[in-house]
């Protein structure tokens, strides 16, 4: 009832107001290179979005987007993992069954990607709908984050709307509230996430709350799924959801000239005897006066499993996006130059410090036109081919044409 | 003999007193460059190193005298919805992604990236307030620039300061100090030319309507200037916050 009144608001407004439409077209072909196969993918993406205001103080803003996958399409997920997480291993490494498959399909989509009412009042601003929820400072990371999962190869890129209910309340023009909520079917499992932000110094301080359900999937979750395991070891009693919180902190400004930023999170879940697990990130960077732009980030992760323990299941939890790394510790840290006033070239290195693993990801930015742009990625891992993060893949590139209009 | 001392050091001093200090003239130049406030809209066209021309639009808000800046870009579509907020005279910078919704605060270090492809650094788009503390500048007389005389200033980075460029040599109208000219120079060589052109009196102030910065080692130019620019503005005092940056 709700979308429907929604869909009819929107169709009034924008029948009595100007609209504007404008998007981009992009297009990226994918090539990946594994020990014993290559893949190659290419999308075709449109979004196209709109945006209206009946009013100074009334927005409609959202876009839709249609993909459409060529190439490769049918992933298994165990051909990018070596042959020893092919099988499902309690913590203690002991092995229980070898799992053939885990295979996923890239299928052709159309969805609204974000629609959303903004109402501005003197003291307050709301925002109804699917909309962006970004939060934290972090660049490759967001410990604090619950609404979101980040690509560490392409961490700026537009993230999916969130359906939520956003309250603003300004507090002068050095503080912010935030109070932010993504329903769910039962009451217990809406999304919370609660902000005082504050313009202290040369730094943007944030405190935060927010509250969610974790439901990582579990050894038992998977032997759920193969019966004919030996069931001495598992009950195949499913650990139920539980709420997770987390006590937030940001800042990001500037210190001795160098711009810095931090991030923690201390989360506490419940069915841990409320030990807290940490996530933080600090990082770094600075502009010559060259132009040349470096960068830093290290984060460190609780919720990781130290490098010796990987299993299968963590990487489960990983590519699900249960866990925002696989391991504890990495450090990230980029280069960037214009070299012209067109083309921008960077060089960036993830580091898994605990499997001494790592990535090195050249890139290349060239504005052919004003409103296109081409984009060309690398990514080469470094490692030990049979356990390590990065060592098992031999490289990545994509080529990305993205035209504005 | 006392008294020959005491009469040259007083003509010395009336003559030291006539001329006026290159701190007194950056002093006036910043004043000049810098009403109360404004509300502007501004084309960018900038000829690329490929030779095409590339078009820039922006609505830009300032009060405190320069000390706060809002600006939203309008065109190209790559960027449309983007804003940027500088308070502190640029000490403090706030940007503002559209598609993401995200605000990032960002070091002043930020200010020497070129804005937006253009000649023009975010730096350069200042009010020049900083240059009072990371240049030493020294008056070198007085020179014509397309025939309107103008003081000479030259400015040499002071101790320690964090800048871009390793000399800058600005020429103010002799009339009102209004710059009509700024050199700018990287490890001694000349890296840019700023030309302020189309100098008009709009509101009681003077406004260069077209600002030209040629980087003359790349070849590259930018062109500046004013789709429209008034200076009877008021704004209330929650206007330069983050969330009018978002709006």
């Amino acid at each position: 009832m709700l979308k429907k009144l929604f869909i009819f608001f929107l169709l009034i407004t924008t029948a009595f107001s100007k609209v504007y439409w404008f998007g981009y077209y992009e297009t990226e072909l994918d090539y990946i290179s594994l020990p014993d196969k290559q893949l190659y993918t290419n999308y075709h993406k449109l979004r196209l979005d709109m945006d209206v205001s009946p009013s100074n103080n009334i927005r409609i803003a959202g876009n839709v987007i249609y993909k459409h996958f060529e190439g490769e399409t049918e992933y298994d997920f165990m051909n990018f993992l070596p042959e020893y997480y092919h099988t499902l291993r309690y913590s203690d490494g002991e092995p229980i069954v070898k799992i053939p498959s885990f295979e996923y399909n890239l299928q052709d989509t159309l969805f609204i990607d974000n629609i959303f009412l903004e109402l501005h009042h003197q003291y307050f601003d709301l925002i109804i709908g699917k909309q962006q929820l970004p939060t934290g400072s972090g660049y490759a990371w967001n410990p604090t984050d619950i609404f979101n999962t980040k690509d560490i190869f392409d961490p700026t890129y537009e993230n999916r709307g969130v359906n939520a209910f956003q309250l603003k309340i300004p507090l002068g023009v050095r503080y912010n509230l935030t109070g932010i909520i993504e329903p769910a079917e039962n009451v217990d499992e809406f999304k919370q996430y609660y902000e005082i932000k504050a313009w202290l110094g040369n730094f943007d301080i944030a405190l935060s709350y927010s509250r969610s359900q974790y439901d990582p999937t579990s050894v038992n979750d998977l032997l759920a799924q193969y019966t004919d395991v030996p069931m001495n070891r598992a009950s195949l009693v499913l650990n139920p959801a539980v709420t997770r919180e987390i006590a937030g902190f940001d800042a990001e400004g500037e210190l001795l000239g160098l711009g810095v930023r931090t991030e923690i999170a201390a989360n506490r879940i419940d069915f841990n005897n409320d030990a807290l697990h940490y996530e933080y990130i600090v990082g770094a960077d600075y502009t010559f006066r060259n132009s040349l732009y470096i960068m830093t980030e290290y984060y460190h992760n609780d919720f990781g499993v130290p490098a010796q323990k990987t299993e299968l299941i963590n990487y489960l939890n990983y590519f699900n996006y249960e866990i925002k790394s696989l391991n504890q510790n990495y450090i990230l840290g980029m280069v960037r130059y214009p070299i012209t006033d067109l083309i921008d070239v960077s060089l960036s290195s993830i580091a898994n410090l605990d499997d001494e693993s790592m990535t090195i990801n050249p890139k290349i930015v060239y504005r052919i036109y004003q409103d296109v742009e081409l984009t060309l990625f690398g990514n080469y891992f470094y490692g030990n081919d049979q356990r390590d993060e990065f060592g098992y893949q031999e490289a990545m590139v994509r080529l990305r044409l993205r035209a504005y209009f | 003999m006392k008294k020959i001392f005491i009469i040259l050091i007083i003509s010395v001093s009336i003559l030291s007193a006539q001329k006026i200090t290159g701190n007194q003239l950056l002093d006036k130049a910043i004043d000049i460059m810098n009403p109360e406030a404004s509300r502007a809209t501004l084309i960018q066209t900038i000829r690329t190193t490929s030779g095409e021309t590339r078009t820039l639009k922006y609505r830009s808000f300032t009060a405190g005298e320069g000390e706060m800046t809002l600006m939203r870009y309008l065109e190209p579509a790559r960027v449309r919805g983007n804003a940027m907020m500088m308070k502190n005279f640029a000490d403090d910078i706030w940007m503002y992604n559209r598609r993401t919704r995200r605000v990032r605060k960002l070091a002043s270090h930020a200010k020497r990236q070129n804005f937006e492809g253009s000649d023009f650094t975010y730096e350069d788009m200042g009010t020049g307030e900083s240059w009072k503390e990371d240049y030493i500048p020294k008056n070198k007389g007085k020179s014509k620039v397309n025939d309107v005389e103008c003081y000479q200033l030259e400015c040499f980075p002071s101790e320690n300061a964090n800048v871009a460029y390793s000399k800058m040599v600005v020429w103010l109208r002799t009339s009102d100090y209004y710059p009509v000219q700024v050199d700018y120079y990287k490890d001694g060589e000349l890296l840019k030319k700023l030309i302020m052109e189309n100098i008009e009196n709009i509101e009681g102030h003077p406004t260069a309507t077209n600002m030209v910065m040629k980087n003359v080692q790349q070849n590259t130019r930018t062109v500046m200037e004013y789709e429209e620019i008034t200076y009877d503005v008021e704004y209330d005092q929650n206007f330069f916050s983050e969330r009018r940056l978002r709006r």
